[in-house]
């Protein structure tokens, strides 16, 4: 018995086409492979796609500054002047001292470069205080961070001479290494030549700091004098007047006391000095080092760029730079890449081994197997080239998405209709053959092509996913796509006339024994199931929908699995005031901690921030990357998780008054980019007044530490710490005849270190600095005998025309959409995030009275869940519309739509109780699964549709059609369902790299198969007999089905 | 026979076929379930341990013994020093010195500017008009007693004679005369004498005013002894009331690093200088002839020994307004709030709020900042 082509496709005209001429079908065949191999070798190969937000930084240095100042001075104005850039989503700023980073984000899809150009315009407009310096972060993003390295010296180097190798050697090569956008320093110490001050000598010769300071200024200058001429020659002439060293600087001339020159070298000691760090790096059991990180240009292909980073360094290590100095990385992207394409090509090739192995059980034939196997390859690089042509990489998330399975789905269907056509016939004629094979294709064509088509409709709706979750997942839906395209094209193109080709010397009639036997009983089971109809149909109903109610409610709800970067990333903020010092040593003990436990190679702790002001982090804040041994070496622990686990305990038990957060690089700071925040929860407090809202956000915070689940709940700004304030007093300066002028020259330049000056080495340039010996600064009264002078050259103390003070002010000022902000952040332990929030809300409605003014929203991970929810809640129900009308189109009747479509329930109970045994929570990676496992689940019972059509066709009643029709497609349903469970049972039981975003989806794919087969094959015949839908009209001349006998009931 | 394997050979190709899949799906599907079992979520984080610190009550801590926290934590006693730290660091100048050799050590001085030489010349000078001028009243006195008390004495004699009978009234008409031309000249040689003794002295103290304006005070300058350095120190208006005459100090000079110079206050200058200064002269000691006139110094004022109480600096904290140190009392900690002064290397000044000896945490006090804000706000 054959199904009737009741009705063509608009592929029919093709397949004849390409059964017409198979040496040009098989010759572009071979033509598109080659190009899909090429596309391989020039694509990017990345192990997660870059989910980071079109974000444009300016960051305003304001040296001195308190943050309250560089507020109101630099970030507002900054704030105020980028408002009516087009195409923003949110501004974001963070102020510390004398550092503003104001953060636009923009909507995605936005061209980076324009969006920059928009920004800079603006910013060409604000008016900033003198001394205010703003410019544009990077064209970068947080997951361009793909290379971190220490500048190791074995000849006794020390931090400063680090420093310098690093700012003038390492960096300037790798800026100039193609698609580099920045190389961030952190740690040592920089270079300057410092001249510190001597009271006593300054007083005695009547000498001011500002003498000191225009006389370095006013010493240290070239010039150009035009050219001389002699004869037939000319000179350029020029002077040479810089500064070139310390002596130089020591033999300035200030003044003249009493008829002698008085030299700098005569008022202050001149040397060679550093600046006063923000930062210090320090790595395993070195306490103080120098680190480089290397950021790759959005959209640039990281896997090329990193092969370039790594040139450049072996030619720095390889004689660039001095002996006993050598650049050696800790951190490189390459690790997670090779490591989560491990996992990928592991469970990929067990996929298709599977694939390949149920071919060959069920149809017994390697040339079968091989005919439909080879669906594989050509789909991956039919893919590969659309891949190519639209910028996805290789990754986890593209390649490693593909259900090969589904992949052959298709081309399973079709050999088997093939097979079947080609072992019922008489002889082995080759003409005949390719005629029995044609007609095999033109039968299944339009199934194959509806179905194929419903699947891939089913991941079209993925498409509009945006955000974090679009960043992630559509890339994979468009890989999806374009397989399955490839596969229709193998599928209706190429396996007709290979298998014509390949068969020609027929197929042998083989039956799997378990099919041969079970096919009677399944034949039996159908009949009494008609039968029992109305007893079945109810109780189905009534059964699916007491596992919905009881599985589906303890199903928990989080945005994102856990994506496994491989290395751990912590946040540490040690009490407000600390530091930068003490927070660098206790640093220490965290490293020594850390490395006790066996499983960890190496562990590196920034403290404070980085020199380029990308980081406005206080000393108090520390983060920590610590690398785990390959997981081979393991012998304490067996997951990440585990080792999270055991580290952060020790750690929190050694300073509990610390909070830590445990998190991973890229998605840290991916998420904090995109939402403001990390965390998984966080509760966003926004108003003008930053007492009330941090007190309130201490309520909020006690209140969220009593849900259940939550864990390092803090508020996420740090607190105020105390300043000196040194203001002067008006009248008394009037009365001193100081001018307020000079008391802030006094702080910016001898306290604060600005530079008055520039020395060259060479290409290098370092500044000079002007100060007051630091070791007479240990206190405010100190402090207050530094002397300001009169006008009238006469040196006051300062404290005698100012005050000088302790006050409390802000450590950092956050501000999201023109208002100051408090976020009280918290992670989730042990429950799901949307339960959680639940509660969590309910508590702060409870105990958290907000006063008008104050505005509260809730964000981080959970901001995201809510997005996605809400967009799944639309998508999925699009997705099955969607089904349903290509279903209805393919057999012109509702009826049958609305049976097929009961595949839907069915697949989704499945899934959730695969869920709720395996302990997942439902997330986006799941909803994907859901989305593509609906499209999947329905092909089986298009076919059976088809089948029981068939027989119908040829005259049978209602019953027994539809039990030969079901006998009929039994097989191929068992088959194609088994290689699409079977080639994604490696990805849902996979542990490795990256593993943790592929396991959720492929384990609601095959647990939501095996459950839409079973009762696809027990009970779409039972409500189809219910539904009784009619037949299509016929079209065309299809030629009438054969054989079958022996399955007639 | 041969026929039956040709019949049969199909079905035992494939049924070999589907064996070997079987087989090899099996072998897939073992090794895979016999892989690790992906980690519960939940096991990500462990759950908060119990608290190492809690809060007692008002400005009371507490912590858990068994702890590393309570470990790390050292308590030390609030320590009492004797410092001769300087209260009051200036600047100043060493003004003069007088020089080894022989002769009066008055005339052996030296000083920083011929301002200065000529003004302590010109005092000297003076004090010798002033002896001479004193001294020339004195004669002059005495002559003039004795010329007057002659003439005085003739005219009596004559007055006698006369009255006797003698005809000496002309002798006594010319000595009556003598006598007042005597008296007019006494007062008038007087006069002078007295006038040049005044105009001596006034010499003499506008010597002393331009000595004092250079900084020098004059009667430091009259006890000269082999070795006296005189310094003068500039104090800032703003901490005139903390120096005063007989303070000991210390001068230290930047062309001779690592040396210091113990002396004492002499004087205080009587008026503000132009710079709202106040002059303060310091006699120190110098028998090695280091110090030169003219060399700038830091002088520290203030330096008798004198008992501080001091902390480690790692245990003061600042908390909002105030600045406090953790105080072990009994199994708690008490927040004393103090009033920190001037560092001591390490070690910082408290000027109030301990009285020595008190066991306050000495280190890592920082990483109780949180809960000593909350104690403090209870």
């Amino acid at each position: 018995m054959t199904p009737s082509s009741a009705g063509r496709s608009v592929a029919s005209p093709l397949v004849e086409w390409a059964m017409g001429r198979r040496a040009v079908v098989l010759t572009l065949t071979l033509l598109v492979a080659g190009a899909g191999l090429w596309c391989f070798s020039k694509m990017e190969v990345d192990a997660y796609p870059d989910i980071s937000a079109q974000v444009v930084q300016v960051i305003t240095t304001f040296p001195g500054r308190a943050p309250e100042e560089v507020e109101r001075q630099v970030t507002i104005p900054i704030e105020l002047a980028m408002a009516n850039v087009p195409q923003v989503e949110v501004i974001r700023s963070r102020t510390i001292f004398g550092l503003s980073v104001v953060q636009l984000q923009f909507d995605e899809g936005t061209e980076k470069y324009w969006a920059r150009l928009r920004v800079q315009e603006n910013l060409s407009l604000v008016e900033l205080p003198d001394g205010a310096t703003p410019e544009l972060g990077p064209l970068a993003t947080a997951y361009g961070e793909l290379y971190r390295y220490e500048l190791v010296s074995t000849a006794g180097h020390d931090l400063m001479e680090l420093r310098t190798l690093n700012d003038w050697a390492v960096i300037t090569r790798l800026l100039r290494t193609p698609g580099v956008a920045e190389v961030s320093n952190f740690g040592g110490l920089g270079k300057q030549f410092s001249v510190t001050l001597q009271p006593a000598q300054l007083l005695g010769y009547g000498v001011s700091l500002q003498d000191v300071v225009d006389a370095i200024r006013t010493n240290n200058a070239t010039a150009g004098g035009g050219v001389l001429p002699r004869g037939g020659m000319s000179f350029v002439i020029r002077g040479a007047g810089a500064l070139l060293d310390v002596e130089a600087i020591g033999a300035i001339f200030v003044r003249t006391v009493d008829g002698a020159p008085v030299l700098v070298r005569d008022v202050a000691t001149v040397e060679l000095g550093h600046q006063i760090p923000s930062g210090i790096f320090s790595k395993d059991r070195t306490d103080e080092g120098v680190e480089g990180i290397v950021l790759v240009r959005r959209g640039e292909n990281t896997s090329v760029v990193l092969a370039r980073v790594k040139e450049a360094i072996d030619e720095l290590n390889g004689g660039l730079l001095p002996e006993g100095v050598q650049v050696v990385p800790f951190y490189d992207r390459t690790h997670l890449v090779q490591s989560t394409m491990e996992t990928v090509s592991h469970s990929v090739l067990l996929g298709v081994t599977l694939v390949v192995l149920v071919l060959l059980i069920f149809m017994g034939s390697p040339a079968m197997a091989l005919l439909v196997a080879l669906t594989i390859p050509f789909s991956l690089l039919f893919a590969m080239v659309l891949m190519y042509l639209v910028d996805i990489p290789i990754g986890l998330l593209s390649i490693g998405a593909i259900d090969f399975g589904i992949i052959v789905d298709g081309a399973v269907i079709m050999s088997d209709r093939i097979a079947h056509r080609l072992s019922a016939m008489r002889g082995h004629e080759r003409k005949a053959v390719w005629r029995e094979v044609l007609t095999a294709a033109l039968e299944m064509e339009r199934p194959v092509f509806f179905s194929m088509l419903m699947i891939i409709g089913a991941y079209l709706p993925l498409l509009t996913l945006t955000s974090i979750e679009g960043l992630l997942f559509r890339p994979m839906a468009l890989t999806l796509v374009f397989a399955l395209v490839g596969a229709l094209i193998f599928t209706l193109l190429v396996v007709p006339p290979l298998a014509s080709l390949l068969l020609r010397g027929g197929v042998p009639e083989w039956e799997h024994p378990l099919l041969r036997r079970g096919r009677p009983l399944y034949a039996a089971t159908l009949r009494h199931l008609l039968r029992t109809r109305w007893v079945v149909a109810p109780g189905a109903v009534l059964l699916l929908s007491v596992a919905l109610w009881r599985v589906v409610p303890g199903i928990g709800l989080e945005f994102l699995p856990y994506m496994d970067e491989g290395v751990v990333w912590v946040r540490a903020n040690f009490p407000e005031g600390t530091s930068l010092q003490q927070t660098s040593a206790y640093g220490g003990r965290i490293r020594e901690l850390v490395l006790e436990h066996p499983d960890v190679e190496f562990i590196t702790i920034q403290s404070g921030r980085n020199d380029s002001g990308t980081d406005p982090f206080p000393p108090s804040r520390m983060e920590v990357m610590i690398g785990p041994r390959p997981r081979a070496e393991w012998t304490r622990v067996r997951t990440k998780h585990e080792l999270v686990a055991e580290l952060g305990a020790r750690l929190r038990e050694e300073f509990p008054t610390t909070r830590f957060n445990f998190t991973q690089p890229i998605i840290d700071s991916v998420t904090e980019d995109t939402n403001g925040t990390s965390a998984n929860l966080a509760v966003e407090l926004s108003g003008p007044d930053l007492d009330l809202l941090r007190r309130l956000g201490q309520e909020a915070a006690d209140a969220l530490r009593r849900v259940p689940g939550a864990v390092d709940v803090a508020i996420e700004q740090e607190g105020p710490q105390p300043q000196l304030v040194i203001a002067p007093d008006r009248e008394r300066c009037a009365r001193y005849d100081v001018r307020v002028e000079d008391v802030t020259g006094l702080i910016d330049t001898a306290l604060g270190g600005d530079p008055v000056g520039v020395i060259y080495e060479g290409e290098r340039r370092f500044d000079v600095v002007v100060r007051f010996d630091r070791r007479q600064l240990g206190s405010k009264d100190e402090l207050g005998e530094l002397p300001v002078f009169s006008q009238q050259g006469a040196p006051i103390p300062l404290r005698q025309v100012c005050r000088i003070e302790l006050v409390d002010g802000q450590t950092t000022i956050a501000r999201e959409g023109g208002r100051r902000r408090i976020t009280v952040r918290c992670d989730i332990v042990g429950r799901d995030q949307g339960g959680f929030v639940a509660e969590a809300q309910r508590r702060f409605a409870e105990e958290v009275a907000l006063p008008p003014g104050v505005r509260v929203s809730w964000l981080g991970m959970f901001e995201n869940l809510e997005r996605a929810k809400g967009h799944f809640a639309v998508v999925l129900p699009v997705t099955i519309g969607l089904i349903f009308a290509l279903l209805v189109l393919t057999f012109g009747s509702p009826r049958a739509g609305l049976v097929l479509l009961l595949s839907v329930p069915f697949a989704f109970v499945g899934g959730a109780v695969a869920l709720d045994v395996r302990g997942m929570n439902l997330n986006v990676s799941t909803g994907v699964g859901f989305a593509a496992l609906f499209g999947i689940a329905i092909m089986n019972g298009v076919l059976m549709v088809r089948y029981i059509t068939a027989r119908r066709l040829e005259g049978l009643d209602l019953d027994p059609a539809i039990v030969l029709g079901a006998q009929d497609c039994l097989r191929p349903i068992v088959m194609a369902s088994l290689v699409a469970i079977l080639g994604l049972v490696p990805a849902s039981l996979a542990t490795g790299l990256g593993s943790d975003v592929q396991r959720p989806l492929a384990t609601v794919i095959v647990w939501g198969l095996v459950s839409a087969t079973a009762l696809t094959l027990l009970l779409v015949p039972v409500f189809y007999r219910i539904a009784s839908p009619g037949l299509p009209p016929p079209e065309g001349e299809a030629p009438a089905p054969d054989g079958g006998g022996e399955h007639a009931s | 026979m041969l026929g039956r394997w040709r019949e049969r050979w199909p079905d035992l190709w494939a049924n070999a076929w589907m064996t070997l899949g079987t087989l090899g799906a099996a072998v897939v599907i073992v090794s895979l379930l016999g892989g690790p079992a992906p980690a519960d979520p939940a096991a990500r984080q462990a759950a908060p341990a119990e608290e190492a610190v809690i809060v007692l009550g008002p400005g009371r801590l507490a912590l858990r013994p068994d702890t590393p926290l309570a470990a790390r934590l050292t308590v030390a006693p609030a320590a009492v020093e004797e410092v001769s730290r300087p209260r009051l660091t200036v600047t100043g100048t060493v003004l003069a010195r007088v020089y080894a050799g022989d002769g009066d050590a008055a005339e052996r001085w030296a000083f920083s500017s011929p301002d200065l030489a000529d003004a302590y010349t010109d005092w000297v000078q003076a004090q010798v008009d002033v002896e001479f001028a004193d001294e020339q009243l004195a004669r002059v006195r005495r002559l003039t007693e004795v010329q007057v008390t002659r003439s005085a004495e003739l005219k009596r004699r004559l007055r006698q004679l006369v009255e006797a009978g003698s005809e000496a009234a002309m002798e006594l008409i010319s000595a009556e005369a003598d006598l007042l031309q005597a008296e007019l000249q006494a007062q008038r040689d007087q006069f002078e004498a007295e006038n040049a003794l005044k105009v001596a002295r006034r010499a003499r103290a506008a010597a002393e005013r331009r000595l004092r304006l250079g900084g020098l005070e004059p009667l430091a300058l009259r006890e000269a002894a082999d070795g006296t350095v005189v310094l003068a120190a500039n104090v800032p208006e703003a901490h005139v009331p903390d120096v005063h005459a007989g303070q000991a100090c210390v001068a230290r000079v930047y062309g001779l690093p690592g040396a210091s110079f113990e002396g004492v206050v002499e004087s205080l200058g009587a008026a503000l200088t132009t710079e709202r200064m106040l002059r303060a002269l310091l006699r120190v000691d110098d028998p090695g002839e280091r110090l030169r006139p003219g060399m700038f110094a830091e002088v520290g004022l203030g330096t008798e020994p004198r008992p501080v109480v001091t902390v480690p600096a790692a245990a003061l904290l600042r908390v909002g307004d105030a600045d406090c140190v953790l105080v072990r009392d009994g199994d708690a900690l008490r927040v004393a709030d103090v009033v920190p002064g001037r560092r001591l290397g390490d070690l910082v000044e408290v000027l109030a709020g301990l009285t020595g000896g008190e066991p306050v945490v000495a280190r890592d006090a920082i990483l109780l900042k949180p809960f000593v804000a909350e104690a403090r706000a209870r």
